[in-house]
């Protein structure tokens, strides 16, 4: 695998003395194209050595995760890898990863939806490596490639490769960016007098006529001067408690080179992103901002033992330290969203922290003087693989051997201060509510460890006769992950490969694996997966190998059997019995209960991991030799999927069941990419549009029979949330007359009036349906430019996606569960009635959102088209603009090439449907922290 | 081709020895082996299923606060919001289910067969074990006894599936998740009639007679023997047994009587509390023959006090037409109260009146707590002074225990749901044999009397010279069960198996509006609103899910 990749990149040799940027030229290996299925002699290595010549991969390398400014890798594999949709949800330092798909979501509710991921074959988490480390990504999607991994490979694999040294002189590379980051998609608050004038249009909607907020109150709060912002204040929260930006930075230092005895890459980064908080303890002693600190360490070494006997050590580590104010950032940002601007004052006249007899959530008070938590993380990955050639059994053959350990620990550690705060009356009186205290001793908040070990062999046999030619692997892998307490989790598979060819043109793969896991039934562990698939390389054909026009066409097809045996539930062993004490019952005089033993789980001794039966057919192709393009159709049919069965299960049963093997869904879908290079003199162009369609039908969900059809799951995709279809708003009683009853509590002209969906005449739960709401597209596109002009390069990207939903908080409507806080949206609000002037406010045409009300309305709450919207968008994802200082100027500097860059991440939304916050998760700032954009600058030195 | 055939031999036989990897290496979970070993994880097998008896933790206000006998034409519930309304306003259905115990009594029954699965290979032991005066403890042949206890709870429960839902599937086993084996006919009410019986000998020949303090509670010989006698007469009762077989008010009448032979014979187990009142505080108390769970507790207090006094929500609301079926001493003699005549109603609420109204509503100017209920209307607890106030003019009494400190919040009192008291064997004997014989004899007038005399002393007995045609005994023992068994779920049920509930329950439920001018008082009857009910109601429907979940099962006969 190794010698492959090397002679790839000898192809770039002479590129890479320019600079490392045009590495990041290479989209998906189309100039190297040997890792290219359709390509000239295609063949792909995936892991334990195993060759395919006809499988649907997808494959970056790491450079092009180096443009991202982002600390986590999970935000940069959309759009660069087709077939791999993501989503991320938030910023948080340290965990504002994406959350990623694989041709989709193709599970029900039980199963997990998650890839595998292994890292250089071993289990690991490739989103806290530094872009450095990754040599490449690739993505395993059809059965061809992923029926090896047998009961895990159903949602296809992620596998990473960590950088090797190569022979040849030392070279050493230094990458510094710094930049900041920015937040975005925050909702837009009213201040206290745009507020006070709503609420009493709210309380009028109540039928008090009576202005909670007099025309004096009102007028303090519009002037915020003198002792008004005492005692009438106006608190922009955002303003006054973020900043408007943070810093982040990374550094890495790769150093690798060797002999043809030794070779060596060692890199050690640093990756840093502080918080937003602006009145946060910056004491060297200890921080209570939000910040994430992160090390990178990496040897990786190979050993030529002797001419047949090669040797390869990984040690790698990453060490992460994150902090927050004690309270934790989730409250902070709930406080900023939630508390209404005239409260209290932030500050008193004596400078003390403002606050009332139930307030003691000042954000000055939550962010510098609550305490502050830390939580250090430590992982540690160790490798070491030997193989032999066993030429002198026969030509072609090799042995490998593989262990690797992957550990990890994380301990937190918190320490609690509290602070009083001072009511401010009318006449700047203060009074005091809570108390003062200093930082407490410390204590533990989390103390735990796990640690995976993995153990795989393969023999393999590579060897051409004449027109034939014959890769065939037979393996064994083992992993073992232990958490202390319980009993190790554990896989255990065993498989065989063939890899057919004739005159480079015809292909024929096969696979076949066993695979079991811990978790089933003794004897019913291990299932066999495989797989068959062909390729036929049209271009080699005589009738083709002379076109100029049509330079590339490979068609290739598989078709197989693999499994998922991920639950989303972390409940184990559900074939069997299981009981718990509980349900103790009062015997006696005493009055106490005596302790009973009970069933917590009915064991299901049919209890499986789920299959999928999956067809890939995929063409790929050149025109012109500037032209690509790659087109894949998959359907993916999953059967014994975990769903629960108890609404299918009689009720006789007596007991539960959380899942059984029940589900059944048929998913499919599209991939195609088309990508152009140009090369004019020194202009370089590569433009490359990829598309990642997915879509899915429930065949069986474990649903009851006889529902009405908006209630029915089966025939709709598998995943989104239920609710009802909003019809606007009530618009008089004559509507309300007019129309069936509502059961959520009472209601009024102004608000939410919903569909009967099962023409019942009563709108209550039974008239929910399937609104999707998860924020999983359908489409996820991508567009990536890449030009370059002597020392000058840039590279954009583009991602859109399509056919999506998304849960709008109410936070940026005005329906806001604590009664309280209001944002720009409330403008758009129901309303119909005269005010005070004598003005009449109607704006029942154009209302978007209910009336307003100073309580609840469960009526106007409910789940429906209301807050789950369509939000489709397309994003500037990514920027960079980098310049390579002439090559002649380098010798008077003794370096290699130095590149200076800037960059973007999350730069714009060139289109957004749904204009509410950031379309991709608009919840993140009021349900844990805001996402963010970030633009960096740096420079990237080789010696 | 060969060597490589050797290695894949090499590297096959090494990594199949490494299956066993997959096996635990530990159990982290409670296994049934563990359970097996230690016998007191076995024992708490069995302790757990007496969870699932019929009311439990939920007893007394259970139905969205309201007690259930307030679908009946005893109670008011006084909180509008209440599931309990919509048990007697016509929307009971298989789309709003009221009370609905079907999957809990599978889930009990399955807990039976779990332990009966496992008792015999544990470690419980079945030893003799005698006490100083050489005779066996209730702990001798404990595996026996815990079996016995187990077969009682899956008589009892079946016996509920019974009352509520007709026929019912019978589950003979431990069942397996399979779907397509869940869904089973039902068996006809008769055959498990008598599977109920058949367990309930069963039980009765191993259950001790009583238990040591420390183990009151568990079902004793007497317990099974009455789930018998109600089990019976059920079954003989006009709802179940159309052709009105008189075999069946045979068996009915032996069972009870036979309840009443086991207490005489046994020094008088089972005793009448002089003091009506006090069984239901006494745990117990010699009158209780199986109670459902004794806890420490003031709920019963918070639900039913009058809402004048501190923190009580006066949930319950008897009816008029309740405190119109307590007899009036009229002469020396008890009578049935008669609404229409003044003489009566002058004494309404008077001492003449049957001694058990007044341990059963709180009526305006009675002494409770501190002071004079008032639910005149303006009263401290007047009538519909706010939503939650009485609906009635009356407030429950029976159950309440005055001296629990609401305010205080802590203070509770043990008290159970009495499943089966000693009446109900005298008045289960005095129906069914009244029922078997056509003209009462001298023992249906001394079992009803027994009754009687407890509450209203001497006055109160009835003997064989008042010569009673079967019909006139009929109507004295219904009302007898009414007012002795008012509010303890009784009503509910006799009426439904009477076959009497579109006569009874299909009417108007009256109140009392007592105003006040001066110290005067006027009193005048109101209709507080009225009930509906159809004969499909003497059942319980199953959920529309249930029936969708199990067609063959499916609804309840009448419910379809």
């Amino acid at each position: 695998m190794m010698m492959k990749i090397k002679n790839n990149l000898s192809i770039y040799k002479h590129l890479m003395s320019f600079g490392f940027i045009v590495l990041s030229f290479i989209p998906s290996g189309v100039f190297g194209q040997t890792d290219r299925p359709g390509s000239p002699d295609s063949t792909i290595t995936i892991g334990y050595n195993v060759k395919t010549n006809t499988a649907a991969i997808s494959v970056i390398r790491g450079s092009e995760l180096e443009t991202h400014a982002t600390d986590n890798l999970s935000n940069a594999l959309g759009g660069l890898l087709t077939g791999i949709s993501a989503q991320q949800m938030g910023g948080v330092p340290g965990s504002d990863g994406s959350n990623l798909w694989l041709r989709g979501f193709r599970t029900l509710s039980g199963g997990a939806s998650q890839p595998l991921v292994l890292v250089d074959n071993a289990p690991g988490d490739y989103t806290m490596l530094d872009p450095n480390e990754i040599e490449t990504i690739k993505v395993l999607k059809d059965a061809a490639s992923t029926a090896i991994y047998g009961q895990r490979g159903a949602n296809g694999v992620i596998l990473v490769t960590t950088k090797r040294g190569k022979a040849g002189r030392m070279s050493i590379k230094l990458d510094a960016q710094t930049g900041f980051q920015e937040l975005v998609g925050l909702p837009t608050f009213l201040n206290s007098y745009e507020y006070g004038k709503l609420f009493n249009e709210a309380k009028f909607n109540e039928g008090s006529p009576i202005p909670f907020y007099d025309d004096a109150t009102l007028a303090k709060y519009k002037d915020q001067t003198g002792n008004n912002i005492y005692t009438n204040p106006s608190v922009d929260y955002i303003g006054q408690f973020l900043k408007p930006n943070a810093p982040i930075q990374r550094y890495s230092l790769n150093i690798s080179g060797g002999s043809s005895f030794a070779k060596y890459s060692i890199l050690l980064g640093v990756m840093d992103q502080q918080g937003f908080y602006k009145y946060a303890v910056e004491d060297p002693k200890y921080s209570t901002n939000a910040s994430s600190t992160r090390y990178n360490m990496r040897t990786n070494l190979d050993i030529q033992i002797n001419k047949r006997l090669s040797v390869l050590f990984n040690l790698s580590g990453q060490i992460a330290r994150n902090k927050s104010p004690f309270v934790g950032n989730s409250t902070i940002w709930s406080t900023i969203m939630h508390e209404l601007p005239n409260s209290y004052p932030i500050f008193t006249p004596t400078g003390m922290l403002g606050g009332t007899s139930t307030k003691f959530n000042n954000p000055v008070g939550l962010m510098s003087r609550s305490g502050y938590q830390e939580v250090n993380n430590r992982n540690m990955q160790a490798m070491l693989e030997a193989t032999q050639q066993l030429d002198f059994i026969t030509k072609g053959l090799t042995i490998t051997v593989s262990g690797a350990y992957n550990g990890f620990n994380t301990y937190g550690y918190q320490k609690q201060q509290s602070f009083a705060v001072y009511s401010v009356d009318a006449n700047l009186v203060q009074t005091k509510f809570g108390l003062d205290k200093p930082l407490s001793d410390g204590t533990d908040l989390s103390n735990d460890m796990n640690y995976t070990t993995s153990l795989w062999g393969s023999i393999n046999y590579d060897r051409s006769f004449g027109d034939h030619s014959l890769q065939a692997t037979v393996m064994t892998y083992l992993d073992q992950k232990f958490i202390p307490r319980y009993s190790p989790y554990v896989n255990l598979n065993y498989g065989a490969t063939l890899n057919y060819g004739f005159l480079k043109r015809y292909f024929l793969g096969g696979s076949l694996s066993k695979s079991g896991n811990d978790n089933y039934a003794p004897g019913s562990r291990f299932g066999l997966f495989y797989s068959f698939s062909g390729g036929w390389d049209v271009h080699k054909e005589s009738f083709l190998s002379e076109s100029n026009i049509l330079t590339q066409l490979k068609i290739r097809s598989s078709y197989g059997l693999v499994g998922n045996n991920g639950q989303v539930s972390t409940q184990r062993y559900l074939y069997q019995t299981q009981y718990t004490t509980g349900e103790g019952y009062p015997f006696g005089t005493t009055y106490s209960s005596t302790s009973g033993t009970v069933e917590s789980q009915a064991g299901n001794p049919y209890f499986t991991w789920e299959k999928s039966k999956q067809f890939n057919i995929g063409i790929d192709g050149g025109l012109f030799n500037k032209v690509y393009f790659s087109f894949d159709y998959y359907t993916d049919n999953r059967f014994d999927m975990l769903a629960s069965p108890m609404n299918k299960l009689p009720d006789i049963f007596g007991s539960t069941l959380s899942y059984t093997n029940i589900g059944k869904v048929n998913s499919k879908g599209i991939e195609a990419v088309l990508g152009v290079n140009e090369k004019m003199g020194d202009f370089r162009l590569n433009m490359e549009l990829s598309a990642t369609f997915s879509d899915n039908k429930v065949i069986e969900n474990g649903e009851v029979n006889g529902l009405s059809s908006n209630l029915q799951g089966i025939g709709k995709q598998s995943f989104g949330e239920w609710g009802l279809k909003s019809l606007g708003f009530f618009y008089d009683a004559a509507d309300i007359a007019n129309s069936p009853v509502q059961k959520f509590g009472t209601y009024a002209p102004g608000d939410v009036k919903y569909a009967d969906l099962n023409h019942d005449g009563i709108i209550d739960g039974n008239d929910k349906t399937r609104l999707g709401g998860t924020g999983i597209p359908n489409l996820f596109t991508s567009a990536n430019l890449k030009l370059s002009f002597k020392g000058f390069d840039i590279g954009v990207q583009i991602v859109g996606l399509f056919n999506r939903e998304v849960y709008i908080p109410l936070e940026f409507s005005n329906a806001i569960p604590n009664g309280g806080k209001l944002a720009v949206g409330a403008y758009s609000r129901w309303a119909n009635y005269t005010d005070q002037n004598g003005n009449v406010v109607d704006t029942r045409s154009t209302a978007l959102y209910p009336r307003l009300l100073t309580t609840v309305s469960t009526n106007n709450t409910q789940n429906s088209t209301l807050n789950i919207k369509e939000a489709d968008f397309i994003r500037l994802k990514n920027i960079e603009i980098g310049y390579t200082l002439p090559k002649a100027w380098m010798k008077a500097i003794k370096l290699e090439s130095i590149r200076l860059f800037c960059n973007g991440y999350n730069l714009a939304l060139l289109y957004d449907q749904a204009k509410i916050g950031d379309p991709e998760y608009p919840g993140a700032p009021i349900w844990s922290y805001g996402k963010t954009r970030i633009l960096s600058f740096g420079a990237s030195l080789n010696f | 081709m060969k060597s490589i055939k050797i290695l894949f031999l090499i590297v096959t036989i090494t990594l199949s020895s490494c299956e066993s990897l997959l096996n635990k290496q530990f159990d982290d979970t409670l296994s049934d082996s563990q359970i097996l070993r230690d016998p007191s994880l076995m024992m708490g097998m069995q302790t757990s299923i007496y969870n699932y008896m019929p009311r439990n933790d939920f007893s007394y206000n259970i139905i969205g606060g309201a007690m259930l006998d307030c679908a009946t034409d005893d109670g008011m519930e006084s909180s509008g919001s209440s599931d309990i309304h919509n048990m007697t306003n016509g929307a009971w259905s298989p789309n709003k289910t009221i009370d609905d115990q079907w999957w809990r009594l599978y889930a009990g029954i399955r807990k039976c067969y779990l332990f009966f699965k496992y008792i015999d290979q544990s470690t419980v032991t079945n030893n003799i074990v005698l006490d100083a005066n050489g005779k066996p403890t209730e702990n001798s042949q404990l595996r026996e006894r815990l079996k016995a206890e187990t077969v009682f709870l899956k008589a009892l429960f079946y016996s509920e599936l019974l009352k509520r839902y007709g026929n019912v599937p019978m589950v003979t086993s431990i069942l397996a998740p399979d779907t397509t084996k869940l869904d089973i006919a039902r068996t006809p009410y008769a055959t498990v009639v008598d599977s109920i019986v058949r367990w309930c000998d069963q039980a009765a020949a191993v259950l001790p007679v009583i238990y040591s303090d420390g183990a009151k509670g568990h079902a004793t010989k007497g317990a099974a023997m009455m789930l018998k006698s109600r089990t019976l007469l059920y079954a003989a009762s006009p709802l179940n047994n159309p052709t009105n077989d008189k075999e069946k008010w045979r068996l009915a009448a032996e069972a009870a009587k036979a309840v009443i032979d086991f207490s005489e014979s046994n020094g008088n187990l089972y005793v009448l509390n002089t003091n009506y009142a006090a069984p239901f505080s006494t745990p117990f108390d010699k009158e209780i023959i199986m109670p459902d769970k004794y806890y420490n507790r003031n709920d019963i207090e918070f639900s039913n006090v009058p809402n004048g006094y501190s923190k009580g929500q006066g949930h319950t609301n008897p009816t008029q037409n309740l405190v119109d079926a307590f007899e009036i001493k009229i002469n020396g003699v008890y009578v049935p109260y008669d609404p229409t005549n003044l003489a009566h109603e002058a004494k309404m609420y008077s001492v003449d009146r049957d001694p058990r109204l007044a341990a059963t509503v709180l009526y305006n100017g009675v002494s409770f707590k501190t002071r004079n209920v008032e639910t005149f209307v303006g009263g401290l607890d007047g009538l519909n002074k706010t939503i939650d106030y009485t609906k009635t003019g009356y407030y429950l009494k029976k159950f309440v225990l005055p001296e629990i400190n609401l305010d205080l919040g802590t203070a509770m009192k043990p008290r159970a749901w009495i499943l089966y008291r000693y009446a109900e064997a005298l008045l289960n004997y005095a129906e069914a044999e009244n029922e078997y014989l056509g003209t009462p004899d001298a023992s249906v007038y001394q079992r009803l009397s027994q009754v009687r005399v407890r509450s209203m002393g001497v006055a109160g007995n009835l003997d064989a010279s008042l010569n009673w045609t079967q019909d006139q005994m009929r109507t004295r023992i219904r009302n007898e069960q009414r007012v002795e068994f008012a509010f303890e779920e009784h009503r509910f049920w006799d009426v439904r198996r009477w076959n009497k509930g579109v006569e009874l329950f299909n009417a108007p439920v009256y109140g009392i509006s007592i105003t006040k001018t001066g110290t005067t008082l006027t009193s005048t009857r109101f209709k507080v609103e009225d009930r509906i009910f159809s004969s499909k109601m003497n059942f319980c429907p199953l959920s529309q899910y249930s029936v969708l979940k199990a067609p063959i099962t499916g609804q309840t006969d009448s419910w379809k």
